[in-house]
């Protein structure tokens, strides 16, 4: 078994020194997020700023990264949370974590911060530090093309530079999106770090892991999910249904319909911008969307992006869509949180609040606002620090639209109560993926169960928070898990009787769920139709690993974050959501439409061993082998 | 009763057009409708995508049996996925 070697950098002081991972800390937090979770806790003091030298920054990959298994060409960002304080993470595609695997590496260690500008190069064995000054200033593509030809990269842009609080990182045309990782990178002065390696990449067991990766593809390229429909549409094919089931946001989160969502809809895009489709290497779903944009074939918007930029901001405008996401990464923004702070910021002027010069229904001069967040210019620098800032000042708490700091995904929780849960849950805000993406079964998905009852809710928010924890710490993209529904169900249809069935017994399997969950650890089999991916990590990595220890592995991970959120000050009252979703029914007519989250927190917390004020417990902690 | 069906992705390949106006009271009167105009595989087809009526997802009204008003629009939509 190969234990993984970490690389410390101090940008401070220039000093370099490698960090192998005790086999102790190998078996029980593997990789990924949560290998980086554990080290962010033993290396970081209580209560730093995130933007300080003395913040830590990980960058890591998991085993099966760079395996040529499905979608693995991922690496992760864990750092201190510039939305909420607490853990902040991104899982990544794009070419660095190949990379430095190849250099031998599988995870940086930054800390410190740069006298001036510089870019971290890391080739084969050597470290070297190149000044940066001139990329400084480069949006991500220039400051890519900048750099050599053929090395994995991870830049910022102006927006890290500028250290607004959303900003991301980017590697290749894939984004570390969420909680800041780019003004992390900015506060350190590190515009880019750039890896390339001729190394192999270690696999414990090499005959049988190319056999079973051989198979692993053909199962997602026939997988109607993997093989079909992200292929076709992307993400960006939710639109249409999540407006279909009143859960795509409108007008702030005010109402979940849109009318003209069509407009802006996958297979609008697919049929009028759409140039062809691409992928991460190593992918064979390749989801990616390219379109053109004043002529210039870039790449297009996820469906988080178009509900946010179009129908949350009442906008039907494609083309202004697509422009905005190209400019959001060109200046190295967070989609999500950018275009929800702006909505928010709709909203303050509509009610008379604060004007920021931004209209519900009028995008067309955004980009230029964009420009002046990414910049911090004038009064948008504040549109740089987050809804939950600009609540703080400007007053609307009930619409600022985010969970600990953290803007809401495209997911209108009204209409997907679990998902509401998983957002007030999660660990590094809101997040729909880190809150277990439990609208998948509530309201975008093939097996549709009922999106307003509570039941089971807590259950499944577990069992998906935890099963994403581990498919993400692996090294794989989640967009992979989505063959975790089986095949048959896209083959009937989402209004086919069988389909229905099975979605409404969803929210009766609350006790079974509850107890898998506490038998996890006698599961010691794999089964490739369910979660491939485990057993690819088993014959990658040489741990012992099975369905059961991968999902205790989630569990133990999620309860890490949430104990780095304890250490820095957000307990349980912070499991929350503004006042518009917990208070104000979707549909007037209807009471059910809001998220009961004072309902399913007790559930919830005590179906992860927490205490009635969501703190881990001690026997939980053990059990766990955290403690 | 006179409505307009439109159809996405595949079913619009198999039916050689995206839309056309049919007589039907109810959803599953459309798709026999469909098998009767383009066959089995276009039917099958459009079993499995998301059926909306004016906008909102059969699977929140009565599935394949609810009932059509005159002059709304049933659409066929493939099912997707994201995150
Ligand atoms: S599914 Fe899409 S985002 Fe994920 S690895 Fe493949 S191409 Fe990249």
């Amino acid at each position: 078994m190969k234990l993984p070697v970490y690389l410390k950098v101090d940008l401070t002081t220039q000093a370099v020194e490698q960090m192998p991972i005790s086999e102790e800390y190998f078996r029980l937090y593997v990789g990924g997020k949560s290998l980086a979770a554990r080290l962010l806790l033993d290396l970081t003091e209580e209560g730093l700023d995130p933007l300080c030298p003395e913040a830590v920054c990980i960058i890591n990959t998991g085993p099966l990264t760079g395996t040529g298994a499905p979608s693995t060409s991922r690496f992760n960002m864990t750092f201190k949370n510039v939305m909420t304080g607490g853990i902040g993470t991104s899982n990544c595609g794009g070419q660095l974590g190949v990379m430095l695997r190849r250099c031998g590496y599988d995870g940086l260690i930054l800390t410190g911060r740069a006298e001036g500008p510089t870019v971290l190069e890391i080739t084969d064995g050597e470290v070297s530090f190149r000044d940066g000054s001139e990329l400084w200033g480069l949006d991500m593509e220039q400051t890519q093309q900048a750099l050599p030809e053929h090395y994995g990269k991870l830049v910022i842009g102006p927006a890290g530079e500028h250290l607004v609080r959303y900003a991301s990182a980017g590697s290749g045309e894939r984004m570390a999106g969420r909680c800041g990782g780019g003004a992390v990178l900015g506060s350190k002065n590190l515009k880019a770090v750039i890896a390339y390696g001729t190394g192999e990449i270690p696999v414990a067991r090499p005959e049988k892991f190319r056999r079973y990766v051989k198979r692993w593809i053909n199962f997602t390229r026939k997988h109607p999910m993997t093989g079909d429909a992200l292929p076709r549409y992307g993400s960006a094919g939710l639109v249409n249904k999540a407006n279909a089931t009143h859960s795509l946001p409108t007008h702030n989160f005010k109402y979940g319909h849109f009318d003209k969502a069509d407009a802006v809809s996958g297979e609008t895009m697919a049929e009028t911008a759409l140039t062809r489709n691409a992928g991460c290497v190593s992918c064979p779903i390749r989801c990616e969307r390219r379109v053109k944009v004043e002529n210039k074939e870039v790449k297009g918007p996820e469906y988080e992006t178009l509900g946010l930029f179009g129908p949350n901001m009442d906008s039907d405008d494609l083309q202004a869509v697509l422009k905005l996401n190209y400019t959001c990464d060109l200046l190295g923004l967070d989609t999500i949180s950018c275009a929800a702070t702006i909505a928010f910021a709709m909203e303050l002027k509509e009610r008379g609040m604060a004007d920021f010069g931004v209209e519900f229904g009028k995008v067309s001069e955004l980009p230029r606002v964009v420009e002046q967040i990414a910049h911090r210019e004038g009064i948008y620098s504040e549109l740089a620090n987050g809804s939950k800032w600009m609540s703080e000042k400007y007053g609307g708490g009930e619409f600022a639209i985010h969970s600990k700091g953290l803007e809401l995904a495209s997911y209108e929780p009204r209409r997907s109560v679990g998902m509401g849960l998983g957002y007030a849950t999660s660990n590094r805000g809101g997040c729909h993926l880190n809150g277990g993406y439990v609208a998948l079964l509530e309201s975008i998905g093939v097996l549709m169960t009922d999106a307003q009852t509570t039941r089971s809710k807590a259950e499944l928010t577990v069992f998906l928070q935890n099963s994403l924890e581990s498919v993400s710490s692996a090294g794989c993209c989640l967009f992979s898990a989505q063959t975790f529904v089986p095949a048959i169900f896209f083959k009937l249809g989402p209004t086919h009787p069988v389909t229905r069935m099975v979605g409404g017994a969803l929210a009766h399997m609350g006790p079974g769920v509850r107890l898998l969950l506490a038998a996890s650890r006698l599961l010691r089999i794999n089964t490739f139709y369910y979660v491939p991916h485990v057993e690819g990590l088993r014959l990658a990595s040489g741990l012992p690993m099975y369905m059961g220890p991968f999902m205790e592995w989630g569990d133990r991970t999620f309860n890490l974050e949430r104990l780095y959120n304890l250490r820095e000050g957000l307990g349980g009252e912070s499991d929350s959501l503004p006042g518009r979703l917990t208070r104000e029914p979707q549909d007037p007519k209807r009471p059910d439409t809001v998220v009961r989250l004072d309902e399913m927190l007790p559930k919830y917390y005590a179906v992860r061993g927490w205490s009635d004020k969501g703190v881990p417990t001690e026997k939980r902690l053990r059990r766990l082998k955290i403690r | 009763m006179k409505v307009l069906v439109k159809y996405r992705g595949e079913l619009a390949r198999l039916a050689g057009r995206e839309s056309e106006e049919m007589e039907a009271s109810r959803v599953d009167e459309v798709l026999r409708q469909i098998k009767a105009r383009y066959g089995a595989q276009a039917f099958k087809e459009a079993g499995r995508m998301l059926i909306t009526v004016d906008r909102q997802s059969v699977t929140l009204l009565q599935n394949r049996r609810t009932p059509l008003k005159e002059g709304c629009t049933v659409a066929f939509l493939p099912v997707c996925g994201g995150g």
